[in-house]
Formats: C-alpha cells, sequence, structure tokens
C-alpha cells in the first residue's frame, strides 16, 4: 500500500480537529508527517518565526499537569506566529466547579481559533469539538489517546529507520493506562507496523490483542526482533491497587536494562515519551546511551505540533517556503 | 356506568394467546366483551382502532419518578403523563426517591398522590434496607401493610452476603417477590462502559461482564438457600441470563428481567457516538453478543420481563465528560418502541412489556371478559420520530434522540378512561 498521499481534492486536509489516530487514514499520518519535516528547519534557523498563524489565537486549557507537552505546544504556536494563552487547572474556574461545557462556552465567547486540551477524561476533547466552531488538540484525554506525542514517536522512527511499513516496533510496560501507547498503536498498525506489546498481566490484558497488536508480556520476549523498543513511564498516579507489587519486581521483569539491550538489534532505537523513572522502566545508562532517541523526540514533538497547527488552522493554506528568512 | 367501545382493532393478548379482529368494549373499569356482539346498536364512547393493535397496556417494574424529594428531575405527574404517552397504565416507581420508600408514611403519599392524579397507577416498592444502604433491615412488614406491592432495593446492592441473606429470610413469609439488581460493587466500579473490544479501542475503563456473573451467583445462591422469591432486574449479559435459566431449570423461584435499550444498542453506540453521554447506562450498553442472548431469552421465555429503566437525569448531569456523566437514560415513551424495534414480534413484545411484568406484581393484563379495562392502543406499521424536546417527561437523556422508531401509540387506557391520545367519539 502507497501512503503517498497524491494532491487531489479527496487528500486535501479537511479535519477541524485532532482527537486522535484511531480513525486517521495513513496519508493523513504521512501529511503530518512530512509537514512536520518542512517546519523542523525553521527551528533551525536564528530567528526561529514565521508569520503563518499571525493574528490567530491557541488557547492551552491543561487540566492535567504538563511541562513537555505544553511548553510544545506553546512554542510551537509562537513560532507560528499565533498568540497564546495558557489556562490550567489550578487558575481555571474548574477549581471553583465550573463544569468542561462551561469553562469553553467561555473561552468560545472569546474566539479563539484553536484549543489545546489535556484532561483526565476520555472523550473530553470530542465533547468540545462537536460543540464549538474552533479547533480541538487532544493533548491526552485520560487513558484514551495522545496523539501529537504518537506523531512525534512516529517520524523520530521514520528518521531512523525510514518508511515504517514492516517494521517491527515493542511498546513496553504499562500499555493499559498509557494514552501514548493507544495512539501509537493505531498510528503504527495504520501505516503498516507490528506492534508487540509486553508488560505485567495487569497493564497488557488480553483483550488488547482485538486492536491488532501482539501481547508477549516478557521483555525477553521482544528483544530480539524488535526495530524500536518504546518504554512507557510507570504511572504510579493512575495504579489502582493491586496492579503492581514494586518497583524492584517491575525493574527485574520489565525494565531495559544494558544487559537486555545487548541481546537487542545493534541498531535497535530506545525512546521514551518521558517523564523517566530513572532505574524502574529504564537504566540511565540506556537512557543517555547512544541507542537512546529520546531528545529527539522531543525535538520532533515541536515540529510535530507545529505542523497540526497549521494543517488545522491553515487549511488549503501553503506552507511557508523554506528558503524564507535569514 | 361509563361505556368505551373499540372498534375494528386486532387484538392480541399474549395471556390468552389471542390474535384476531374485534371490537372490544369496557364498562367502568372492566372489559365486558371482547367480539362477539353488534357494536352498531351499543350506546358508548368509541375508538376507531382499524389497522390498530388493541392490548393490554404495559406494566413497568423499574422507573425512577423521583418523586418526593427531587421533582426538578421528575414528578408524579410529568412521570404518570410519559407513562400514559407510552402505553403503560402500572409504573413501580423505584424505592430511591428522597426519602426512600422505607418508612410507611412514605409509600402511603406516594400512593395517595398518585391515584389523586388518576393518570396511571403507581405501585410502590418496600425498601428491602433502610435507605437502600444494605446495612440494616428496613421494616417491610409494615412498608407492604401501607400499600407496598414488592420488597427491592432498588439499583443499589447489597454487598454485604450475611445482611442480604438475612433480609431474604426475613421477607419470605410476607410472601412477595424481592426485586435485587445482579452486580458486584467493587468491580462495578472500575470503569464506565462495558470492558471488551469496543472499550480498548475506546480509551475508556471497563466494567467487566463478571461483575453481573458474580452477582446473579450470588443471589441464586441465597435464593437457593433461603427459599425466597428473587426476581433479578436488569440483566444484560449473556453469563447472566445463563445462570438464570439454569436456576429456573433447577425448580429455583428466580425471575429476570432485562432494559429495553439493551435489546437494541450496544456498547459499540459508545464510540459511534463520540463518547455522547447518553450512551452511558447502568448496567453499560454489553457487546453484540451479549445483545443476542438477551434477545434469545426474551423470545425463549427465560427473562420474563423488559424494563423501561427510566432515569430521567437533568442536562447538567449529562452535559459532562463521559466518565463523570450520570449514568442513565428515559425510557417510559420510547420502551415499546424500542422492544418492537429490537424483537419485531408483536406478541412476544407486549408478553415482556405486559403480561411478565404484571404477573411480578400480581396485577391481570388480559384483554378478556371481566379482566381490568387496562389497553393499549398503538399502530403496528407505523413509525415516529424520538424528539427529546416532545417528550412529557421531564428529562432529556436519550440514546435514541432523532431515531425512528416503530409502534407508535395512539391510545392509552386505564381504568376503561381514556388517559393518552385523542378522545373517543361520544354515540
Amino acid at each position: 500500500m502507497s501512503t503517498e498521499a497524491p494532491m487531489t481534492e479527496e487528500t486535501s486536509w479537511h479535519r477541524k480537529d485532532m482527537l486522535g489516530l484511531r480513525d486517521a487514514e495513513a496519508w493523513e499520518i504521512q501529511r503530518v508527517l512530512d509537514t512536520a519535516e518542512h517546519f523542523r528547519e525553521i527551528s533551525r534557523r536564528r530567528i526561529k518565526k514565521v508569520p503563518t498563524l499571525r493574528g490567530r489565537t491557541v488557547v492551552t486549557l491543561f487540566f492535567e499537569n504538563s511541562t513537555r507537552t505544553r511548553t510544545s505546544f506553546d512554542l510551537a504556536a509562537k513560532r507560528l506566529s499565533a498568540d497564546t494563552l495558557g489556562i490550567s487547572a489550578s487558575t481555571s474556574a474548574a477549581s471553583k466547579g465550573e463544569t468542561l461545557m462551561d469553562t469553553a462556552r467561555n473561552l468560545n465567547a472569546m474566539r479563539p481559533d484553536a484549543v489545546i486540551i489535556r484532561h483526565s477524561f476520555a472523550g473530553s476533547p470530542h465533547m468540545l469539538a462537536r460543540a464549538f466552531p474552533f479547533s480541538v488538540l487532544n493533548a491526552g484525554d485520560g487513558i484514551n489517546e495522545h496523539p501529537s506525542q504518537a506523531l512525534l514517536d512516529m517520524l523520530t522512527m521514520r528518521d531512523q529507520l525510514g518508511d515504517l511499513s514492516g517494521k517491527t516496533v515493542a511498546i513496553v510496560g504499562d500499555v493499559y493506562h498509557s494514552r501514548v501507547a493507544r495512539s501509537n498503536i493505531f498510528g503504527l498498525t495504520t501505516m503498516g507496523a507490528r506492534v508487540l506489546l509486553a508488560g505485567p498481566g495487569t497493564m497488557c490484558r488480553p483483550e488488547m490483542e482485538e486492536l491488532g497488536v501482539e501481547v508477549r508480556h516478557r521483555i525477553d520476549d521482544v528483544l530480539e526482533e524488535s526495530d524500536v523498543l518504546m518504554m512507557l513511564r510507570i504511572q504510579r498516579e493512575r495504579l489502582a491497587p493491586g496492579m503492581l507489587p514494586s518497583s524492584r519486581e517491575y525493574a527485574a521483569h520489565y525494565g531495559l536494562d544494558l544487559a537486555r539491550l545487548a541481546r537487542a538489534s545493534e541498531r535497535v532505537l530506545v525512546m521514551h515519551p518521558g517523564p523517566i523513572n530513572r532505574g524502574v522502566e529504564l537504566d540511565p545508562e540506556v537512557a543517555d546511551g547512544p541507542r537512546s532517541v529520546i531528545l529527539d523526540q522531543v525535538t520532533n514533538g515541536l515540529a510535530v505540533r507545529m505542523a497540526l497547527l497549521f494543517l488545522l488552522l491553515g487549511r488549503g493554506q501553503e506552507p511557508p517556503p523554506v528558503e524564507e528568512g535569514p | 356506568m361509563s361505556r368505551l367501545l373499540l372498534t375494528g382493532g386486532r387484538v392480541i393478548c399474549p395471556a390468552t394467546d389471542t390474535d384476531r379482529v374485534a371490537d372490544v368494549l369496557c364498562e367502568d373499569d372492566r372489559i365486558v366483551a371482547v367480539g362477539g356482539f353488534d357494536p352498531a346498536g351499543v350506546d358508548a364512547a368509541r375508538v376507531d382502532c382499524s389497522d390498530r393493535v388493541v392490548a393490554p397496556s404495559l406494566v413497568d417494574l423499574d422507573a425512577l419518578l423521583c418523586d418526593p424529594g427531587e421533582t426538578w428531575r421528575e414528578d408524579l405527574s410529568s412521570g404518570t403523563t410519559a407513562a400514559a404517552a407510552g402505553g403503560y397504565t402500572a409504573v413501580l416507581a423505584s424505592p430511591a426517591s428522597r426519602p426512600v420508600t422505607d418508612d410507611p408514611a412514605v409509600v402511603r403519599d406516594l400512593l395517595d398522590r398518585s391515584a389523586e392524579l388518576g393518570r396511571v397507577q403507581v405501585l410502590a416498592t418496600a425498601a428491602l434496607t433502610v435507605g437502600l444502604k444494605g446495612e440494616a433491615l428496613a421494616e417491610v412488614g409494615l412498608l407492604l401493610e401501607a400499600g407496598a406491592s414488592v420488597v427491592g432495593n432498588g439499583e443499589a446492592l447489597v454487598d454485604n452476603s450475611a445482611i442480604l441473606r438475612n433480609a431474604l429470610l426475613y421477607a419470605r413469609p410476607y410472601d412477595r417477590p424481592v426485586l435485587l439488581r445482579a452486580g458486584d460493587q467493587a468491580l462495578e466500579a472500575t470503569g464506565s462502559m462495558h470492558e471488551g473490544k469496543v472499550s480498548g479501542r475506546a480509551g475508556l475503563h471497563g466494567m467487566p461482564a463478571a461483575a453481573e456473573e458474580l452477582g446473579i451467583g450470588r443471589l441464586i445462591a441465597l435464593a437457593r438457600n433461603t427459599g425466597a422469591t428473587v426476581h433479578v432486574t436488569g440483566l444484560t449479559t449473556a453469563q447472566g441470563v445463563q445462570a438464570l435459566d439454569r436456576a429456573r431449570s433447577e425448580g429455583l423461584q428466580v425471575s429476570g428481567s432485562t432494559h429495553a435499550l439493551h435489546l437494541l444498542l450496544t456498547d459499540q453506540a459508545v464510540l459511534d457516538s463520540t463518547y455522547d453521554t447518553h450512551t452511558r447506562l447502568h448496567p453499560p450498553l454489553r457487546s453484540e453478543s451479549d445483545r443476542q442472548a438477551l434477545l434469545s431469552a426474551v423470545r425463549d421465555g427465560t427473562l420474563l420481563a423488559v424494563t423501561s429503566q427510566h432515569c430521567p437525569w437533568t442536562r447538567a448531569e449529562k452535559e459532562l465528560e463521559f466518565e463523570r456523566a450520570r449514568p442513565g437514560a428515559v425510557g417510559l415513551e420510547t420502551a415499546l418502541g424500542t422492544v418492537l424495534a429490537a424483537i419485531g414480534d408483536l406478541s412476544t413484545t407486549l408478553r415482556v412489556l405486559s403480561a411478565g411484568p404484571a404477573s411480578v406484581l400480581g396485577l391481570d393484563r388480559r384483554v378478556s371478559e371481566g379482566a381490568p379495562a387496562e389497553l393499549v392502543v398503538f399502530d403496528p406499521d407505523g413509525a415516529w420520530t424520538v424528539q427529546p424536546d416532545a417528550f412529557c417527561t421531564k428529562g432529556r437523556n436519550t440514546p435514541l434522540a432523532g431515531r425512528s422508531l416503530p409502534g407508535p401509540v395512539l391510545n392509552t387506557i386505564h381504568r376503561g378512561r381514556v388517559v393518552h391520545g385523542p378522545e373517543p367519539v361520544i354515540g
């Protein structure tokens, strides 16, 4: 299957929102990654700003803590010259009992062009997208999806491995609670990659096979055949009682250390969405070692988010020429 | 004496195995003749029922009327108007009013005020435990004496098996069925939708079917142990109805019901509607294989009744994140259309919406001489579009908005009087 999208009517970008990769088509993912590659150039310039979204307003509405994703989106909007406004749970009226819909109604009255939302309940971005004219970007909803993270992961993989079709990606850790994993599973399988899951029985459940992946549990069973080892963070804040006996056991059976890395392909990529629990899912020497592309992920995150804002807000617009500027 | 004549309708009565065109004559609150007379000379108010079905009116076992206590959601007037519009003339009110029907005064108040309104019969549930909290036994005997029809604990589970066993032992000599929901508190707390393939795709925490299987297993074991008559409400899984079937084959005094929406919709509706909170129900909408098992159990009689599970929540309770939204939908006005759409067969539909639930409450629902004049007239070939803004209930929360349903109700007749639909023609 070709993922190359011909420039026809059917393949012009039409989505108002980026809610997830569950229903994304291969050409759409391809388009985001291609556009991101283009925008990556802008961040390498001395003057890292283009006027593409001048006069547009982008709101980040975060009901959960975030440093990486929020600053990345904020910077992406700023580099496209949009005006940005940040609202967080602690400063919003949600702490005074206002509902999400009422918060959004008030925001909408100020006519923002895009709202980037992170929320602890699945489907919250979908609710806003349905009700309001502004573009909604899902920056993580409950355990559901985190599409910009998966897109930046795929861009990082594509940089290193080329076409993702036929590649094997192992996602290791707390898959059940991971919206990063779910978005990656949807995106990677759509792009023709093979996805293996490893992790404790409470975090890698049998019904996940229904998502078109193979569940293996032990990290030792995925090391050798993987092109990518995507290590997930143990999300202590989401763990129900009885899901994990100890960090020690987790590190022993599901963590990636140098000895395990030695058994993987010498070209394997080690990825992690951050923040890392060093010594639990990832040995510090692996995290900082030559196979780690963790900081490339962060760089690509900025480019992917610029691409998403551009595609959603500048529907029909040509991207700015790379030659422009000093 | 008042007389009402229904002419030319197709009389369908599952209890008497009737399906024929006949005129039906009511005198006061009784049916006095079904066919076999010349309607031409009868002096009565008339309803032309040509091309319509005349059937025993519907009976509901699970409606939250929110009165007393939460009348911004529903009150006896709006609730009974909605019931009549849906073809019901008898509704068992959930004990979960505020205060709960765990005090004889609350039971009497409910029965007195609904009788005064006179639209449909409202029946009361004697709370099994105080406040439905599953801790202390309520005064079941006094509640029944005050006029409650059955015993039950509403949606609430009695988590402690020793207390539940005592409650069943205590209620047994009063010789009324005990209505209980099958569930498991801890497992149900894990999610907001059915656990399975769809919850995995939707990224929502799942509620496993095992919760119901554990719950009904416990109810059956205690029914066997105590000899109590138990009606298990709201069964929604294949394992649940299988367990019910086994208990019934064993000869235990156990019957069961499901909810109308679970016969028509599945967990896929959550994803197809992109997290529309109206698709959030409790128990949750289940898988297609569960739905098929429910349909078989309705057809083969394993399930005795289908309920409306009427839960009139306000917009504020639904206009929230999916996992925060209050589970439940209104159902009194849509149950007949929902079950008809799911089952197709008229006789089966009427059995589970009328005769079946009537038997739990000790009511008579037949179209035959001497039976109470409790009837519904609907158009079996017609269709109507669900428009929440046109509902009689105060609730607007339904996953069926905009959907076309079969079997529009034309008239509902309670105690020989038209309580819904056009007035009969005099003379």
